[in-house]
C-alpha cells in the first residue's frame, strides 16, 4: 500500500510501502508527522544552549595554543600571568591532570592555561606567558609518517586511555611509525582473481579534511565537589565519555558525571566524545581554583581542536568480467588521525573494511588499513566515520569500472548487489531488510521524472551521476552487548515521564520518543515529558546519541516499557470499571468503554513506573541510492548540482517529515564533501579556519531541486521496523555528485571538494594540484 | 575607555556601559543577558547574532555596540509571544524548519525582515534572503518551505507583516 505523509505537498510527496508495518491506533503515534515537541522554544528563541549557560562564580579560562606544530617545550612560564589582576589560577601544561607531556604535536595544541573572572582577562593575561620550545622536523603527509625514518609524532599505539584500544599485529613492512591503528583482512584468493579477470581498474581517491562547523561552539562547565567532577557540556556518548574522562583524568568513572545544558546544539559526530585540550583543561583549572571554569571554543580553534573528518587516501583495484560480475577487490587506505589518538581511527578502518561487503557480492577481497599520527589537527568522529570517505572512494570506483566494461552503472551496481537473505562475503551473515532496490527503483523513476525535459544550452555542460551507500545501525557488531534501557512513569493526571539515554542533538529523538509513547499506550504524544536519566540512575545504557542507535536501540527500550505501561494501565482500568480489558480502549488520552468516555486522570490512583529494555542483536544495514544532476560551466569550472534525489531506506519512517529533515541534512553536509569544503593548511597552520574563509553550503550550493523518497522495507529488529537513518543517508551523497560530475566533463576529480578550479583544470586534462594530467 | 550608551532594547529603555569596539552581540550576551541573540562566528558568516536595528537586519557580530545608541534594537524575544507567535514562527514550526534549532532566531529575524520589503518573492528570492545565514542542520530545504508558504498566506496582511505587535 502506499501513502501520503500528512503536511506533505504533492511535488515532496513520500509514498512508502509499510504491509508489514502495524497501523497505528492513535492518530499521533508513530508514522505520523507529528510536530516536534521542542519547536516552541527554538523559534522563540528561549531555548538555552551549552554557550549560553552561566554558573554563579563561575571563572573563564583561555588557552594558550601552540603556533608550530611539532616541539618539545622546555620551559613554560606563568608567574607574569599568575599576576595579572583577575586572573584566579595559570597552569603550564604539565601542571594539567592528566596525560599532558611536554610534547607539541600540531598547531592549537596546549601550552598553558589561564582562569579568570572575566574572559578578557584570561585572554589578555596568555600574553604575559613566557615558553620555550625546541622544534622538531614536522611531518604532514600521512603515508610520509608511517615509513621508516619518519618524524615520530607518537610511539605506535600509545595509550591515552582512547575507547576500543586493541592488540595490532602489522603485517605491512613499510608500515613502521606513527601508527595509531591498523587492520588487514581477506578472504578468497584476491591475486589469482586478478589475474584471471577480464578487466583490472586501479586507482587512487583522496578525501579531505573536514569540519562539522556547529553553528554553537564547544563550551563547558567544570566544578568539582570534593573528588567529584562535574561537568556540564553537549556530548552525544555520556556514558563512554565519563568512563574515557576518567581514565584520562586518572580518577574514577564514577567521579565523573556528565550533564547536557538544557538543550543540547547538533553534533554531526563533532560531540560525541570528549577532546584533548577542552574537558581536562577546564577540569584542572577548576581543581587549581576550586571554582566552575568555564571553557569556550573560539571559531577558530573549533578547526584546530574540535576534531575533524578523518583526510583519507585510497587505492583500490578490482577485477571484473567482461560481462561486469566483480570478481576480486583490494583496497588499501591510510588515514590522517592527526596529533592524538582517540580510537576513531579503529572506526574508520573497521568501517573501510565491512561497508563494501554489506553492499556488493565481492568473492574475492583483500583489505588493508592504517590511520597515522602527523602534526596535523586531531581528526575525530564525523557523521559516517569512514564509511562517508570509504563509500565516495569505491562508488566513484564502481564507475569507473562499469565505464570501463561498457555497462551503465546502475545496470553494472544492481548486477554485483547482495540481496536480502544472501550471505555477505565475509561470513558475517545474511543481509537482513535491504531495501536498496527499492530505493534504486523508486529514485530512479523519480530522478528520470524531474530531470528529462531539461534541455541544456550548448554553453553547459549537463552530467548525471548515481551512487549506493550503506551503513549498519547501531555501533557494532549486532552481538547483544550494545543495551539500552528506558523507564516510564505514567501520574495520576495522565501524564508520562520517560527517562531514556537519549539527547536531543536536533535529530528529534525526544519527539520520536513521545510518538512511541503515545502510540503504545493511548496518550497526545504532548503529555509525554522525555528526560534524560542520570548516569547515577539504575539504567543501563552503553553509548547514548550516537552511531544512529536513538530511534533503533533507544526507541526499542521506551517502546519495550510502553507495553509494559499500557498492559498495566490497561489492568487497572479494567478493574476499576469492573470490565474486561479487551473491552477498554485508550486514545488521546481518554477511555473508551463501551458503557463510559473517561479521561485516564480520573481512573489512576496511583502512579505506574515500568523499565523497558532493548538489545542490539542485530545491526542492520541502511541503504540509500542517491542520484545526482550537475551543471558545469565551462568557462570556470564552477559546479552546480540542479537535481538530487535522495532515496533511502529508512525501515519505518516514525515522523516522516523529521526523516525528511534528516536526509535533507544529509544532503547538505554531502555537496559540501563534494564540491565546497576543505579545510587546507599550510605546514600544518590551517588557512581557512574561520567561517568567512572555510566554506559551509549555503542555500545557493544546496540542489536546485531536492527529492527524498522514502522507503520502507521494514526491519525485523527495530522499533515498528525502523532502523538507522542519520549516517546511511550520508555516504552515497558525494560519490552520486563526482559521478556526474565525471559524466558532465569526461574526467574524475578523484580529491574532491571538485572546486572551480580543480574542475577547470580537470575539463583540460590537467590536475590542477598536480598539475600533471589526469590519466584517462 | 567606557562609553555609555542608551538605547531601546525589545521595547525597554535600557543604559549600559561598553567600549567603542565592542561588538553588540558581546554587549548584549554579557551585559544585558540577552542570552537569546547567539554566537557562531567571529566573522559576520552564520547569522546567528542577528537582530534588527530600527527595523533592519544587521549582524550583532559586526556592529559596534556604541552605534546603537539612541536607536531601537529588536531580537527575537520580541517576535511572537509563546501564547501568540508570529506568522513566520507559526511557519517555521508547521514545515520542520528548525533541528538543532540554534541557528532559528537568526533565519526568524532575517525572514521577518525580508518580508517587510519584498512584495512577490519565489523561492530563489528567499534562497536570496537567507544566504547570508548558516543552518548545518537542515539543508535548508524546510527553512525555504516555511518561507515560501508565507508568501501565499502573508498577501491578506501585507500592510503589517512584522505582525503581533
Ligand atoms: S556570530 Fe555574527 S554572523 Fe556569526
Ligand atoms: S537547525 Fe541546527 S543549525 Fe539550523
Amino acid at each position: 500500500m502506499t501513502r501520503e505523509a500528512p503536511g506533505t505537498d504533492s511535488s515532496r510527496s513520500i509514498q512508502a510501502s509499510r504491509e508489514t508495518a502495524e497501523q497505528p491506533p492513535s492518530k499521533r503515534g508513530v508514522g505520523t508527522a507529528t510536530k516536534r515537541t521542542d519547536i516552541a522554544s527554538k523559534v522563540r528563541g528561549t531555548a538555552i544552549y551549552g554557550s549560553d549557560v552561566s554558573r554563579p562564580s563561575t571563572l573563564h579560562a583561555a588557552v594558550l595554543r601552540a603556533e608550530t606544530p611539532h616541539g618539545t617545550l622546555r620551559t613554560v612560564d606563568t608567574t607574569a600571568a599568575t599576576d595579572c589582576d583577575g586572573v584566579v589560577a595559570a597552569c603550564s601544561r604539565s601542571e594539567l591532570r592528566g596525560f599532558f607531556d611536554d610534547r607539541i604535536r600540531h598547531v592549537g595544541d596546549v601550552i598553558a592555561a589561564v582562569a579568570a573572572t572575566d574572559r578578557e582577562t584570561a585572554y589578555r593575561a596568555l600574553e604575559e606567558i613566557e615558553y620555550d620550545v625546541i622544534e622538531h622536523e614536522p611531518v604532514f603527509d600521512a603515508a610520509t609518517a608511517v615509513q621508516a625514518g619518519a618524524p615520530i609524532v607518537h610511539e605506535n599505539q600509545p595509550d591515552l586511555k582512547q575507547h576500543r584500544q586493541h592488540p595490532i599485529e602489522v603485517t605491512n613492512e613499510e608500515y613502521v611509525n606513527n601508527i595509531d591503528d591498523y587492520h588487514a583482512y581477506q578472504h578468497g584468493d584476491v591475486d589469482e582473481a586478478l589475474n584471471t579477470a577480464d578487466h583490472v581498474i586501479e586507482r587512487s581517491y583522496t578525501t579531505p579534511r573536514v569540519s562539522h562547523c556547529n553553528l554553537d561552539t564547544h563550551c563547558c562547565i567544570a566544578s568539582w565537589t570534593d573528588d567529584q567532577l562535574h561537568v556540564e557540556t553537549t556530548l552525544g556518548n555520556i556514558t563512554q565519555a565519563q568512563e574515557e574522562l576518567g581514565d584520562f583524568l586518572e580518577i574514577d568513572h564514577d567521579s565523573v558525571e556528565i550533564t547536557v545544558p538544557p538543550t543540547p546544539s547538533s553534533s554531526f559526530g563533532g560531540r560525541s566524545l570528549p577532546k584533548f585540550t577542552f574537558e581536562p583543561v577546564a577540569a584542572s583549572l577548576s581543581e587549581r581554583t576550586g571554582r566552575p571554569v568555564r571553557l569556550e571554543f573560539p571559531r577558530d580553534v573549533e578547526f584546530l581542536a574540535g576534531e575533524t573528518r578523518h583526510k583519507t587516501e585510497w587505492e583500490l583495484t578490482m577485477g571484473v568480467t567482461d560481462d561486469g560480475e566483480i570478481t576480486a577487490l583490494q583496497t588499501s587506505v591510510i588515514a590522517d588521525t592527526g596529533g592524538y589518538p582517540n580510537g576513531v581511527g579503529h572506526i574508520v578502518l573497521s568501517n573501510g573494511r565491512d561497508r563494501p561487503l554489506d553492499m556488493y557480492r565481492i568473492p574475492n577481497y583483500e583489505y588493508e588499513g592504517v590511520s597515522v599520527f602527523t602534526n596535523n589537527v586531531p581528526a575525530g568522529e564525523y557523521r559516517g566515520i569512514g564509511v562517508t570517505q570509504g563509500t565516495f572512494a569505491l562508488e566513484s570506483h564502481i564507475d569507473e569500472v562499469a565505464r570501463t566494461v561498457g555497462m551503465d552503472p546502475l545496470t553494472f551496481r544492481s548486477r554485483n548487489l547482495l540481496e536480502e537473505g544472501e550471505d555477505r562475503s565475509n561470513g558475517r551473515g545474511p543481509i537482513d531488510t535491504s531495501g536498496v532496490t527499492e530505493c534504486l527503483e523508486r529514485g530512479q523513476r523519480t530522478f528520470e521524472r524531474i530531470t528529462d525535459d531539461r534541455s541544456s544550452s550548448s554553453n553547459e555542460l549537463v552530467g548525471r551521476g548515481v551512487a549506493l551507500g550503506t551503513h549498519t545501525t547501531g555501533s557494532g557488531a549486532g552481538d547483544g552487548r550494545d543495551v539500552s534501557e528506558a523507564e516510564l512513569t505514567m501520574r495520576t493526571d495522565g501524564t508520562v515521564t520517560a527517562k531514556t539515554a537519549g539527547v536531543e542533538l536536533g535529530q528529534g529523538s525526544d519527539t520520536v520518543m513521545s510518538q512511541i509513547v503515545a502510540h503504545e499506550v493511548g496518550v497526545p504524544p504532548e503529555a509525554v515529558r522525555v528526560e534524560r536519566f542520570p548516569a547515577s540512575a539504575a539504567l543501563d545504557d552503553s553509548l547514548g546519541a550516537v552511531a544512529s542507535r536513538s530511534t533503533y536501540l533507544i526507541g526499542g527500550a521506551v517502546r519495550d516499557a510502553g507495553t509494559q505501561l499500557s498492559s498495566t494501565l490497561v489492568d487497572r482500568i479494567s478493574t476499576a470499571l469492573d470490565c474486561s480489558p479487551a473491552d477498554v480502549r485508550i486514545d488521546d488520552g481518554t477511555v473508551h468503554t463501551d458503557r463510559s468516555t473517561v479521561s485516564i486522570s480520573d481512573l489512576l490512583e496511583e502512579e505506574i513506573t515500568v523499565v523497558g529494555r532493548a538489545t542490539a542483536d542485530d545491526a542492520p544495514a541502511s541503504y540509500g541510492a542517491h542520484f545526482a544532476e550537475v551543471v558545469v560551466d565551462p568557462g570556470t569550472g564552477h559546479v552546480d548540482v540542479r537535481t538530487f534525489v535522495a532515496a533511502q531506506d529508512v525501515g519505518f519512517a516514525i515522523n516522516p517529515k523529521m526523516v525528511e529533515g534528516q536526509l535533507e541534512g544529509a544532503v547538505l553536509h554531502g555537496v559540501e564533501f563534494a564540491i565546497c569544503s576543505e579545510l587546507r593548511a599550510d605546514n600544518g597552520i590551517p588557512e581557512n579556519s574561520s567561517l568567512a574563509d572555510y566554506s559551509v553550503a549555503s542555500p545557493v550550493e544546496m540542489p536546485n531541486q531536492l527529492e527524498c523518497e522514502i522507503i520502507e522495507s521494514a526491519e525485523r529488529s527495530g522499533p515498528y521496523g525502523a532502523k538507522g537513518l542519520g549516517t546511511p543517508s550520508l555516504p552515497p551523497v558525494a560519490p552520486a555528485i563526482g559521478n556526474a560530475i565525471r559524466d558532465a566533463i569526461g574526467n574524475r576529480i578523484t580529491n574532491p571538494p571538485a572546486t572551480a578550479e580543480r574542475v577547470f583544470f580537470a575539463m583540460a586534462g590537467r590536475d590542477f594540484d598536480e598539475e600533471v594530467p589526469v590519466d584517462e | 575607555m567606557t562609553v555609555t550608551v542608551t538605547f531601546e532594547l525589545d521595547g525597554e529603555s535600557v543604559t549600559v556601559e561598553t567600549r567603542p569596539d565592542q561588538p553588540l552581540r558581546e554587549l548584549l550576551r554579557e551585559s544585558l543577558d540577552a542570552k537569546q541573540v547567539k554566537s557562531g562566528c567571529e566573522s559576520g558568516r552564520c547569522g546567528v547574532c542577528t537582530v534588527l536595528l530600527d527595523d533592519t537586519v544587521v549582524k550583532s557580530c559586526l556592529t559596534p555596540a556604541p552605534k546603537v545608541d539612541g536607536r531601537r534594537v529588536r531580537t527575537i524575544a520580541d517576535i511572537g509571544t509563546d501564547e501568540d507567535l508570529h506568522p513566520v514562527q507559526t511557519k517555521f514550526v508547521d514545515n520542520f524548519a528548525a533541528q538543532c534549532g540554534y541557528c532559528t532566531p537568526g533565519f526568524v529575524l532575517a525572514t521577518v525582515d525580508f518580508l517587510e520589503n519584498t512584495d512577490e518573492f519565489d523561492r530563489e528570492d528567499a534562497k536570496k534572503a537567507i544566504k547570508g545565514n548558516v543552518c548545518r542542520c537542515t539543508g535548508y530545504e524546510k527553512i525555504l518551505d516555511a518561507i515560501e508558504t508565507l508568501d501565499e498566506e502573508t498577501d491578506a496582511d501585507r500592510d503589517s507583516p512584522l505582525g503581533t505587535e
